[in-house]
């Protein structure tokens, strides 16, 4: 807890070192997320108020404000702020009118409610009185429906400001950062953050209900004293359900847009290549044996890649008899105990955890196995012989935008270019010397702006334009798929990046010597090419990553089909 | 000499598909949504219960501050304020404190629908006509009696308004139930948060749940009240 109090006084290095965080950094944070409600506040206030206003003068649209109360409560804030995201991209602009549209419902249901239930009798003493009917809605309807109305818009404020905080998973940055990026911004970050959060919400709240009350007048406030609660909401009615259902029904089916839809997932027919095993890739023998090994328990990181790759792992163990379960952690909780074992890259090994200098990282594959191999066995885990393939991190930029950049195609090109382009990678890309650390560092470039997005995202920041150069995996299918261009490391910034199947020696050891062959002879087949293929298969035909890496083990021979 | 004994089938990717694109594909969604219904149980159950809890709670309230009226006030602030934490910083908050999973979900989800819940049902009870009341302490009731054989039944109407507007909204709310590890159509919407036909199809799932408990709400209380039944 004082951690967490600690974080939002005083700025410190990120978890995985090398960026500054908390404290005043917290500032531009804060300014972007009250920036963003106050938008969106203020926008639909313009609009839903005086819609509202003039409706419920007029008696009409009881149905329309029905309606706008059901779906406004139905709809989740977050698949509202993805669906946006997914279909319009990502950028400020867009979570803002994504809010304004989760902000009408209250404002526009309060303002119309608000007016209809003024006294009638009120109403007709003014008409008879001789007041216009303008006269009649502003002078009369309209301060009496004040408390109301500031309500709806007390209720929005609030549900603005906390809608506010899913920001960074729609590209945004408000303080919803260090609650969505716990891995950088640590425990305490989470937890100062949200405490942050809930003292604005609350804050928030009750500056509207002072200025609701301030509103309120006198004749209303002396009429409630001895009521403590606020008024009844409009009625509903049952037809409202069905066009409810109606509308939302097309508002989830809208913009189905000039999609091509034709037809089924999977990749389109015919095989063009295909990639040979070696001829020692013959079935896995399963040795009854090891089904009295302990229990063993892969991880894997949270991205396709080591998706397919633990599974490929724990699979093949399976066939070889042993028990096995699968988790999603990495060398934390290796560490910890919850998992055993899980496919590491050598080249995160000594940059990240070993922190070797980017010079001093051997470029040969071999040679950098070899050295991760040492320092993980100084802390009693056994690293198993590397893959063929390498994955390394890579920048790439689309076609038209390595045109417009004068043609690039290595990165040292974009020596004087980059303080014109916009970098987008993961959070602890900043951090890092085999990313933005790294092209600071060696190559001299100093971007315009880095973005710091979801990994899932790296392709679309480039697709939708909102990053000029992202950070990518060289085994990505989209590479290929989109025809990207994958900017050359001329420099050799990257280290090796080959996968070596991480486990505890204890675990190793009590296992016998199945698990290790195994797990060697599995990965035999994994060539870079065959490695794109199958990341392809999830990431763009959306196969499952056990399923992929069940395909794999039979077409490859592993396993009977 | 390398015998290739068996190949990895490298599919053709030169015109991308539908799926491939990321776009919305209606194919896609008609063989897929059994996918989805592992994570629609789960938001169901995280809906239900929470409901359940809160009403229990903001019920028990409401007695309370029935008999004592000078509660009602702090019991709104404090609910109130519980209303007002955003559910991504309370799960935040709560996760040192009750790691990941269901628990942590509940906890918040439940504390939402107290503010709905306990202001509804007493306006229910404040709301009972005073002839009703003198007709039945005229009859002999006590006052035990006149809570549940009158005030209660007559408060209903407003309770089953309370409820309907927690369970729709609690259903909203449940989305972000994946931040405290508890799964639901969240979840599912974050494993691809960029092919439309996922986003689409968690989304559309998530509002048909909320309108679909509405109406077995409005059904329940339909039979519950069958002197109502005459107005439309």
């Amino acid at each position: 807890m004082t951690d967490a109090l600690n974080y939002l006084l005083h700025s410190r290095e990120s978890v995985g070192g090398g960026v500054e965080i908390g404290g005043s950094h917290l500032l531009p944070l804060l300014w972007t997320h009250l920036r963003v409600t106050f938008e969106a506040l203020l926008i639909a206030t313009a609009l839903a108020l005086p819609a509202g206003i003039w409706l419920g003068h007029r008696g009409k649209g009881q149905l329309a404000a029905s309606t706008a109360a059901n779906v406004g409560r139905a709809v989740p804030s977050f698949a509202v702020l993805v669906f946006f995201s997914a279909y319009f991209g990502l950028n400020v602009t867009n979570l803002v009118f994504a809010m304004v549209l989760l902000a009408l419902p209250p404002i526009f249901v309060n303002a119309y409610v608000g007016v209809r239930q003024v006294d009638r009798d009120v109403v007709d003493s003014a008409r008879g009185m001789g007041l216009t009917d303008h006269q009649l809605a502003t002078r009369v309807e309209l301060p009496l429906a004040l408390p109301l109305v500031f309500g709806g818009i007390r209720t929005s404020a609030v549900n603005v400001l906390a809608t506010a905080t899913l920001g960074p998973y729609v590209g945004v940055d408000t303080l919803g950062v260090p609650i969505v990026n716990a891995n950088v911004h640590g425990d305490a970050g989470r937890l100062g953050t949200a405490i942050l959060i809930a003292v604005l919400a609350i804050a928030a709240e009750l500056l509207f209900a002072a200025l609701q009350r301030r509103v309120t007048p006198r004749g209303l406030k002396l009429q409630d004293h001895d009521q403590d609660h606020p008024r009844r909401k409009a009625p509903m009615r049952s037809r409202t359900i069905a066009a409810t259902l109606a509308l939302a029904l097309t508002l989830g089916l809208a913009a189905c847009g000039d999609d091509d839809d034709s037809g089924g997932s999977g990749g389109s027919g015919g095989q063009q290549t295909t990639a040979t095993a070696p001829a020692d890739g013959k079935a896995i023998q399963r040795n009854a044996e090891n089904a009295s090994k302990p229990t063993i328990t892969v991880g894997s990181k949270n991205f396709t890649e080591e998706f397919i790759l633990g599974e490929i792992y724990a699979q093949a163990l399976q066939a070889a008899g042993y028990k096995v379960k699968s988790e999603q952690i990495a060398l934390k909780a290796l560490k910890s105990g919850e998992v055993d074992a899980y496919p590491e890259y050598t080249g995160t090994a000594l940059t990240s955890f070993f922190k070797v200098k980017t010079d001093d990282v051997p470029k040969d594959a071999q040679e950098a196995y070899t050295q991760a191999k040492d320092e993980f066995a100084k802390q009693g885990l056994a690293a198993l012989a590397p893959t063929p393939f390498t994955d390394s991190n890579g920048f790439a930029m689309t076609q038209e935008g390595a045109q417009e950049a004068g043609g690039v195609t290595k990165l040292s090109d974009l020596k004087d270019k980059a303080s014109s382009l916009v970098l987008a990678g993961p959070p602890e890309c900043a951090q890092r010397t085999d990313c933005k650390l790294g092209l600071e560092q060696v190559y001299g470039l100093k971007f315009k702006k880095f973005t710091s997005v979801d990994l899932a995202k790296r392709h679309e920041v480039l697709k939708n334009g909102q990053a000029d150069v992202s950070l990518v995996f060289t085994t990505d299918g989209q590479i290929k798929a989109e025809n990207l261009v994958l900017l050359e490391d001329d420099k050799q910034l990257f280290p090796p990046y080959n996968i070596t199947f991480v486990v505890k020696q204890d675990v190793l050891d009590a296992a016998g010597p199945d698990f290790q062959a195994t797990v060697e002879k599995v990965q035999e087949g994994l060539t870079t090419e065959v490695m794109q293929e199958l990341n392809s298969r999830v990431d763009l035909d959306k196969e499952k990553p056990a399923a992929v890496a069940k395909a794999y083990l039979q077409e490859a021979g592993y396993l009977p089909s | 000499m390398m015998v290739p004994l068996a190949q990895v089938q490298i599919r053709d990717r030169s015109k991308l598909d539908c799926v491939q694109q990321n776009g919305f594909c209606p194919d896609w969604i008609r063989d897929h949504v059994g996918d989805y219904l592992d994570p629609l149980w789960r938001h169901l159950e995280l809906t239900l219960v929470s409901v359940a809890l809160g009403f229990a709670i903001a019920f028990w309230l409401a007695i309370v501050a029935h008999r004592r009226r000078w509660l009602t006030g702090p019991i709104l602030g404090v609910t109130g304020i519980l209303y007002t934490i955003p559910s991504l910083a309370a799960f935040a908050i709560l996760i040192p404190l009750t790691g990941f999973g269901f628990v942590t979900a509940v906890i918040p989800l439940t504390a939402y629908t107290l503010l709905i819940l306990f202001r509804n049902i007493t306006t229910g009870l404040r709301n009972v006509p005073a002839e009703a009341r003198d007709a039945a302490r005229g009859m002999g009731l006590t006052e035990q009696q006149l809570l549940w054989k009158v005030e209660l039944p007559l408060a209903l109407p407003e309770m089953f308004a309370g409820l309907r507007v927690a369970t729709t909204t609690t259903v909203g709310l449940a989305a972000l139930a994946f931040y405290a590890g508890a799964g639901g159509l969240g979840q599912q919407i974050l494993t691809d948060i960029r092919f439309k036909s996922n986003v689409a199809l968690a989304g559309a799932l998530c509002v048909l749940l909320a309108f679909a408990l509405d109406v077995l709400l409005l059904l329940a209380e339909r039979m519950a009240l069958p002197w109502r039944r005459a107005r439309a």
